[in-house]
C-alpha cells in the first residue's frame, strides 16, 4: 500500500469501465453491479483518475 | 450451460452476438456469455448508425428504430450552424431492443446464450483449449472452449488474460457523459455535432434525436483533458447553454476508444472483437456496425481455424491483416486528421463554418468539410501532409 493508493468511491460510480480500459496493470475489475481495485496489482499510476468521467477514483485516499 | 464448447463468446453486445450468430450458423457449438442479466441494458451509447453499413450486416427491423436520420448539422464554437449532407441516411436505434434482437438471432442460429454470466478469468490448458471461470447468480462454474472470442467491451479483460496489451492511454480514449433529454424542440431528422473546445476538448458534443421532443445529448472529452474539463459537469453546463428547458430523464457515463484498432487483436485460441479490439471510428467514435463487422470477422476466422485444426496465434493473426484491409488503414488516416482537428483553434472552425455556408447544400459533404478546412488554412494542409508520412 502506497500513498498513491487508488480508492474508488463506488456509490458515485456508473460502472462504465473507462478506468478498466486504461489500467496498465489489470488492477480494476468491473462486475455487473460493482467495481473493485486489486490493491496488490495497482501501481498507483493514476491513469484511472485522469480519465474517469465522474471523478470517482481518487489518488492517495485511505484504503 | 454445458461444460465444453467449440467457441465461447464473452459479451452479448452487437459484436459478440454477431460473432455467436455467424459461428453458430457455420455449425459450431457456441456459448454466448453476457454479464448483465438483460442483453442490451444498460445502454451506454448515442445509438446512431448509418443505414448502408447496417444494411450490409442484417435485415433492418423497424422495431429497432427510434428515429430516421436524413442529415447532420455542425455547430461551430461561436454557434454558427452549418447543415451538412449525409452520405445516405441513418437511424437512431433503441439499443435495448436492437441488442436483444441480435442476441435472439444468435440463439435462433443455435448459440447457447447465458445472460447474467460473468467471466472472471481464464487459463490455457495443456491441450490448447481455454478454461473460463464463470460466475452466475447462484454459483460459479467452469467452461472449456477451443476458441474464445472476447467481445467484452471497452472494459475488456479477455485480451489481457491472453497476454494482449489492450490498455489505452488517456489520449486514446474519450471520456463521455450522456443524458436522455425530453421536453426540447428539435428537427428529429438531423444529428447535431457541436465542435466546442469549451465543453468537449479533444472531442465533440452531440444531439441525436429520439423524436421531435427528445434526444440523446452527450459529449466526449479526450482523456488528456478530463482533469481540466470533467465530462459530467461539462454536460450540465452545455445543457444550461443550449437546452435550458430540457428535462434529463436518465444519464450514463461511458468510455469510447479512439485508436484505429489494437495492433494485436488475437492470441493463441483468442480473438477480440468490437470495443474490446478498439474497432471504433477514431473521429466519430461510432462503433456499432464496426463492432458487428469485427464480430462477424472474428467468427469467420474462428471457423477457419477450427477447420484447419490450428488455433495458434500465428494462424489467427490473419484477422488483423483482414481488418486492416477492411478499414484499419483508413482509420489510421482518420486518427491523424483527428489530431490535426484537435490542434485547430476555435477561430478556424468559426471561419470554416462561414465558408461552408457558401457551398451549396447538396455539395456540403464530410469530404468538402475537410477540403474547405485545408484550403482555408494552408498551414493545416502541411500538418496533414506531415502526419501522413
Amino acid at each position: 500500500m502506497t500513498q498513491n493508493n487508488i480508492v474508488i468511491k463506488t456509490d458515485n460510480c456508473d460502472l462504465c469501465g473507462t478506468c478498466v480500459a486504461v489500467c496498465p496493470a489489470d488492477a480494476i475489475v468491473l462486475y455487473r453491479d460493482r467495481i473493485q481495485v486489486l490493491h496488490d496489482q495497482c501501481t498507483g499510476c493514476g491513469r484511472c483518475v485522469a480519465v474517469c468521467p465522474l471523478a470517482v477514483p481518487v489518488q492517495g485516499g485511505a484504503p | 450451460m454445458k461444460k465444453q464448447y467449440d467457441i465461447a463468446v464473452v459479451g452479448a453486445g452487437p459484436a459478440g452476438s454477431m460473432a455467436a450468430r455467424t459461428a453458430a450458423q457455420s455449425g459450431a457449438d457456441v456459448l454466448l456469455m453476457e454479464k448483465d442479466l438483460h442483453p442490451g441494458m444498460p445502454v451506454r451509447c448515442a445509438e446512431g448508425v448509418a443505414e448502408d453499413a447496417l444494411q450490409n450486416l442484417v435485415d433492418i427491423d423497424e422495431k429497432w428504430v427510434l428515429q430516421r436520420i436524413r442529415g447532420a448539422e455542425l455547430i461551430a464554437p461561436d454557434g454558427t450552424r452549418v447543415m451538412a449532407k449525409e452520405e445516405g441516411g441513418g437511424y437512431i436505434l433503441d439499443r435495448r431492443i436492437f441488442d436483444r434482437a441480435l442476441a435472439d438471432m444468435a440463439v435462433a442460429a443455435g448459440a447457447d446464450l447465458q445472460a447474467g454470466t460473468f467471466a472472471s478469468g481464464m487459463k490455457r490448458q495443456k491441450d490448447g483449449t481455454w478454461k473460463i471461470s464463470a460466475e452466475q447468480p447462484g454459483g460459479s462454474a467452469e467452461v472449456a472452449a477451443r476458441l474464445v472470442i472476447g467481445a467484452d467491451g471497452v472494459e475488456s479483460r479477455v485480451g489481457r488474460w491472453a497476454g494482449i496489451d489492450t490498455a489505452l492511454r488517456p489520449q486514446d480514449i474519450e471520456s463521455c457523459y450522456q443524458y436522455v433529454v425530453e421536453g426540447i424542440h428539435i428537427d428529429p431528422g438531423l444529428l447535431q455535432f457541436y465542435v466546442t473546445r469549451e465543453f468537449a476538448p479533444g472531442g465533440y458534443a452531440w444531439v441525436f434525436p429520439r423524436s421531435e421532443t427528445s434526444a440523446n445529448i452527450g459529449l466526449g472529452v479526450l482523456g488528456t483533458y478530463v482533469k481540466q474539463v470533467n465530462p459530467a459537469r461539462s454536460l450540465r453546463a452545455f445543457m444550461d447553454r443550449y437546452f435550458p428547458r430540457g428535462t434529463v430523464v436518465s444519464q450514463r457515463a461511458g468510455g469510447v476508444p479512439v485508436i484505429p484498432g489494437l495492433d494485436r487483436m488475437t492470441a493463441a485460441g483468442v480473438l477480440l472483437a468490437g470495443d474490446a479490439a478498439r474497432q471504433v471510428d477514431p473521429i466519430s467514435g461510432g462503433g456499432i456496425t464496426l463492432g458487428m463487422y469485427g464480430g462477424r470477422m472474428a467468427a469467420q476466422h474462428s471457423i477457419r481455424a477450427l477447420e484447419q485444426h490450428d488455433t495458434s496465434a500465428e494462424n489467427l493473426a490473419a484477422l488483423r491483416r483482414e481488418w486492416d484491409k477492411y478499414t484499419g488503414r483508413q482509420h489510421r488516416v482518420s486518427l491523424k486528421l483527428r489530431n490535426v482537428i484537435d490542434n485547430t483553434a476555435d477561430s478556424v472552425f468559426n471561419d470554416l463554418a462561414v465558408k461552408m455556408l457558401k457551398i451549396p447544400l447538396h455539395r456540403r459533404t464530410y469530404f468538402s468539410f475537410f477540403r474547405t478546412m485545408l484550403v482555408s488554412k494552408p498551414g493545416l494542409l502541411l500538418a496533414v501532409a506531415r502526419s501522413m508520412f
